[in-house]
């Protein structure tokens, strides 16, 4: 079972994410990619760890190189593509084929994948440079993923609406 | 008429290209819009109008007496903080007026979130 969930800013994806990932269960592993590299970051990870915590997740930190994460759960929870995008394309690694993204994604190695991505190619800025092109990107692999997901929920403030 | 929406690199053109079968699907200008089966960026082609001075309520409406069945492909960009500059402000809320109007006389309308479509009216 594969389940997308995507969602503005601080729409409630990440909760909705846990209770699916949840209620699929067995061993259940977490699979952050936020670098703390500022004290924003250190915040928001520290939150998201507390939401966590007594839910029976195990953690496994996982910035750039997915294939490389030698872990196998019955469930695990991806959070998030889009940060997992930004790493890649702005690491030493500089991977932007939104083909490898995806395919590395789904070949985590577990029967249930939940996977948390981010609607933000809404505002209607023209962005240019990097931004544009990481906005495409992510695009791409979202589509790429939602066309393999056997669900796709869009949160809308902690609402989720099943759009697949 | 056929309003199909969502945000930059959604997945819009693939769907309807997907969809309806259609190879190639050109930008939204004052010609292919009278012709063509399906047009993109319809919101670039407001800028546009706006720009020459167009009034775009009388354009929009020989497009929908001229071409019926088309396919308009459309970028959603409401969803930002109000933009820093007056010509911005002025297109984006010149865009959602006139998709409202378009959506409104649409027999269909579809958001495209990461490729896919749902039909929201």
């Amino acid at each position: 079972m594969f389940i997308l969930i995507t969602g503005g800013s601080g729409s409630g994806k990440s909760e909705f994410a846990e209770k699916t990932a949840a209620e699929l269960g067995g061993d259940m592993l977490y699979v952050a990619t936020m670098k703390p590299y500022d004290e924003e970051c250190v915040k928001r990870i520290e939150r998201h760890r507390k939401m966590r915590s007594g839910k029976g997740f195990r953690t496994a930190e996982c910035y750039e190189g997915l294939s490389s994460l030698d872990e196998r759960a019955d469930t695990m929870l991806l959070e998030c593509v889009s940060n997992l995008t930004a790493n890649l394309m702005f690491s030493d690694k500089k991977e932007t084929d939104p083909h490898k993204i995806s395919t590395d994604v789904l070949n985590l190695k577990c029967k249930n994948l939940v996977a948390v991505t981010n609607e933000i190619s809404s505002d209607g800025i023209n962005y240019d440079g990097d931004t544009k092109e990481y906005i495409r990107i992510l695009g791409e692999i979202n589509s790429l993923l939602a066309k393999k997901a056997d669900r796709v929920y869009e949160v809308v403030y902690g609402m989720p609406v099943r759009i697949k | 008429m056929r309003f199909v929406i969502g945000g930059k690199n959604s997945g819009k053109s693939a769907f309807v290209k997907n969809k309806y079968g259609i190879a190639d699907i050109p930008q939204a200008d004052y010609d292919t819009v009278m012709t063509e089966r399906a047009v993109k960026d319809f919101h670039l082609f407001i800028r546009k109008m706006m720009e020459d001075n167009r009034d775009i309520r009388s354009v929009t409406d020989k497009m929908l007496a001229e071409n019926p069945d088309i396919i308009i492909i459309s970028d959603e960009i409401g969803y930002g903080v109000v933009p820093m500059d007056k010509a911005d402000r002025e297109w984006r809320e010149c865009v959602g007026r006139i998709s409202c109007y378009i959506a409104e006389n649409a027999e269909k309308v579809i958001r495209v979130i990461c490729g896919i479509g749902n039909i929201i009216k």
